[in-house]
């Protein structure tokens, strides 16, 4: 274990060795093997997981309800003052560029491939509701958004607000040791901090990367339905080394010329395919539904959020619930130490709103709008999107679009709006391992932002040549497990760390002593103190009557003569003399 | 709110005392502004010719003695008195290592009637009680007096030893007035209250404006640059 002194030299240059050598060792060697021996890795984490679920399913459920009443009764609690970075903090990004930031990096990628497969998914085959009906579409819709609403944004919120809590206004490193402060103390600066920080980058890596090999499928797919250009491993690898150029690009730009500036655009784009969906498709029946999806899933929230299986005896849940609750905890790291970074300047409770309401809403109608429309199409339309759903994920939202006009047009700019958030994730991911591998600099060298942009594209190349992607997103989500614990364990350190924060360190001299010790003395006001109020504005101020004869004189004759001394001293006081 | 206020300027009230021989003298209260050791106090609290010293109020949140025997003053000088607006600067002679937040001068304009202020002060310094006291009110409106000084009124009686305080406005956390003492409109109109009829007994107090103490600040800030 290293000594404290170079601990501090570590901190000082920008790359933390243990952490920066032993994760790129990590990875590296990860790829070779799930390459290697992809059938027999791909069998054991699928056992794994399944052994999660079932084991540990009732966990995931109930970690992520006390999270997000944690992070709710954060927000109206007196931390909700606190600002991030201290009360002189100012935001370093403009409200809309920062909500645009939370929502790219959160869930842009997952939304396109999910808002229309999701809900048909639900609405051909959850088993608590009869297929086909209206009851079945509104359960899911309300299933839909519980996967993707308060619940992930509460644990992003809390890991993020940890994260910047700890680095901001603790003045520890912006890395995920520092949230154990509390209880580890300066032991994070050891073995133990740089375990878990290798095990966030790794999983933040292979997050990145596996989505970006499942995104490249969808973007290939996409451009196959467009122009027939089919859909090889090839194509995909030459549109990876595209996107990771991109990302390479926006990580050497900088978080606010790169990422920001991409987030927005891509938030423009969506909004236009957004809007498109919404006025060419069913307009009334999305905005009936909206309404209606919201007052349904608070309704049901406490039943669904709780909801355990435990007297129906199925294990739906298992492929769906706990595995985007899995899902979720294991991104967390990466997402909340992006929103963590993106959001210095914010008070908690800003932050709190901010990341847990915003783009929840943005997400409802988002889900409701795709959602809904394939919905629509599907009960009082052509129907068939289920169908197709089924036999091919990534093409779900191309065959909505086959609903509607302009089809080349909005198929281009899902194809676009896919790509940019594939950027955004691709960007914001390397920002992210950039940071904890330089000791929690936020803002690391450029050459080192090179380096981790260019791994993860290689490996989700490598991993879509030589195959194993499956397998090790399978692995990925199953340390959602060990960090579905440490989300626990975060609640208590961050309360604790709340509890003993103080606003800055206030003011602070010396004391100054100089062997100079003055005794007390009892006094009584000055009489125009007393009597004067504000009668000294506009008028000639009396000159001070010096002091009372209640007064114990000390300090000899010069104290004296000071004292009593002056013509004008004694003739002030010969005029206030009747004011003892 | 009002704790991590509070937190902010721990620290930043002083005691201005008078230097008698071997004994201090309480003369009211005054506030940190600037780390070279600059204070704002009220003008009609001292006078430019006396030996002023300031005390550090004990200020931590343990309980404290009634009472204090002994202090160890820091020598202070007046750089700047303006009666007038009844605001004074007052300066550390000795150069200490001072660690303050920045920013804590504010707006007197910003906040709304009604807005939550939060006064500090050693109210009853005179009888040896050294703890800094920290109170609650409301801004309850805003005056021009007679000489064109902006006052700002807030519902508290404040207490002789308060005079020279900061009141700070909870939403900005900043410093937006001196506390002046207890508001009397009558005295304020410049008229007299005869004798044998009752004083007006307001429970409400004053503060001058501190945009005339940030005045003197930039000025001796300007002036002392310049040397």
């Amino acid at each position: 274990m290293e000594n404290s002194e170079e601990k501090e030299g570590w901190l000082a240059v920008d790359i933390h060795p243990w952490v920066f050598f032993t994760s790129a060792a990590i990875i590296i060697g990860s790829v070779l093997i799930a390459i290697l021996f992809q059938a027999s890795v791909g069998d054991i984490f699928t056992t794994i997981q399944e052994g999660i679920a079932t084991g540990a399913g009732w966990l995931f459920i109930m970690t992520m309800n006390i999270v997000l009443v944690f992070v709710l009764v954060l927000m109206v609690s007196r931390y909700g003052d606190i600002r991030l970075g201290g009360s002189d903090a100012k935001p370093e990004f403009s409200t809309l560029g920062w909500f645009s930031m939370l929502f790219s990096a959160g869930m842009g990628i997952g939304l396109l491939f999910y808002s229309v497969a999701e809900p048909m998914f639900h609405f051909v085959s959850y088993p608590l509701t009869e297929v086909g009906t209206a009851e079945a579409a509104k359960s899911a819709m309300d299933l839909t958004f519980l996967h993707w609403g308060f619940h992930p944004w509460a644990v992003y919120t809390m890991v993020g607000l940890a994260l910047a809590f700890f680095a901001f206004n603790k003045g520890l490193p912006l890395s995920i040791r520092s949230v154990f402060y509390p209880v580890l103390g300066e032991k994070i600066h050891g073995a133990a901090g740089n375990v878990i920080d290798i095990l966030a980058t790794v999983a933040t890596l292979f997050g990145v990367a596996t989505s970006l090999g499942l995104g490249v499928q969808q973007v290939n797919a996409g451009l196959d339905h467009l122009f027939g250009i089919g859909q090889t491993p090839l194509i995909q690898v030459f549109l990876i080394a595209g996107i990771t150029m991109l990302a390479t690009w926006s990580v050497l730009a900088g978080l606010s010329a790169g990422i920001r500036r991409l987030s927005e655009v891509n938030l423009v784009l969506a909004g236009m395919l957004c809007l498109f969906v919404l006025l060419v498709g069913p307009t009334l029946f999305i905005f009936k539904s909206f309404g209606e999806n919201l007052g349904h899933y608070i309704q049901y929230l406490p039943v669904l959020a709780t909801w355990n299986e435990t007297y129906e005896a199925t294990n739906w849940q298992h492929s769906w619930t706990v595995f985007y609750w899995g899902w979720w905890i294991a991104w967390s790291p990466f997402v909340g130490m992006f929103i963590a970074r993106v959001s210095y300047g914010r008070t908690i409770r800003e932050f709190i709103m901010g990341v847990l309401f915003v783009p929840t809403l943005i997400t409802f109608a988002w889900l409701t709008i795709f959602g809904n429309s394939a919905l629509n199409v599907e009960m009082f339309g052509a129907g068939g999107i289920a169908r197709a759903v089924q036999e091919n994920l990534p093409v779900a939202l191309f065959e909505l679009l086959q609903n509607f006009p302009f089809n080349a047009i909005t198929s281009g700019l899902t194809v676009l709006v896919i790509i940019t958030f594939f950027v955004t994730s691709s960007d914001s991911g390397s920002m992210v391992i950039d940071i904890i591998t330089a000791g929690g600099n936020p803002d690391p060298p450029k050459l080192q932002r090179l380096f981790w942009a260019l791994l993860e594209g290689a490996v989700a190349a490598a991993l879509l040549l030589g195959g194993g992607l499956v397998a090790l997103q399978t692995a990925a989500i199953t340390t959602g497990l060990p960090f579905a614990l440490v989300l626990i364990f975060m609640i208590y350190s961050l309360r604790k760390g709340l509890s003993t924060y103080t606003e800055g360190p206030g003011f602070s001299m010396p004391p100054y002593e100089h062997g100079h010790v003055f005794k007390t003395v009892s006094s009584h006001p000055e009489p125009e103190l007393v009597h004067g109020h504000v009668s000294w504005l506009g008028k000639q101020r009396p000159s001070r009557r010096v002091m009372s004869e209640a007064e114990p004189v000390r300090g000899g004759k010069r104290g004296v003569r000071r004292l009593f001394g002056g013509k004008k001293q004694k003739s002030a006081k010969k005029d206030e003399g009747g004011q003892q | 709110m009002l704790e991590t206020v509070s937190q902010r300027f721990q620290g930043s009230c002083m005691m201005v005392m008078r230097q008698v021989g071997g004994a201090v003298n309480f003369l009211g209260s005054s506030f940190l502004v600037h780390p070279d050791g600059y204070l704002i106090t009220t003008a009609r609290i001292i006078t430019e010719d006396n030996d002023l010293v300031v005390v550090p109020p004990i200020s931590n949140e343990a309980f404290m003695p009634v009472t204090r025997e002994e202090v160890a003053p820091v020598p202070v000088k007046v750089v700047a008195r303006d009666t007038g607006k009844d605001v004074a600067l007052l300066k550390m002679t000795p150069e200490l290592e001072i660690n303050m937040p920045e920013g804590i001068l504010g707006e007197p304009e910003h906040d709304p009637r009604g807005a939550m202020l939060m006064s500090l002060g050693v109210p009853f310094g005179y009888y040896r009680f050294h703890g800094v006291i920290a109170a609650q009110s409301v801004l309850s409106g805003r005056v021009k007096s007679r000489t064109e000084t902006n006052l700002i009124i807030f519902d508290r009686r404040v207490q002789y030893g308060d005079i020279g305080g900061p009141l700070i406005s909870v939403n900005d956390r900043q410093v937006i007035g001196v506390i002046g003492g207890v508001f009397d409109p009558v005295e304020l109109e410049g008229g007299q209250i005869p004798d044998g009829v009752m004083p007006i007994n307001s429970d409400l107090s004053y503060a001058t404006s501190i945009e005339y103490g940030r005045q003197l600040l930039e000025k001796a800030l300007e002036d002392s640059s310049g040397e």
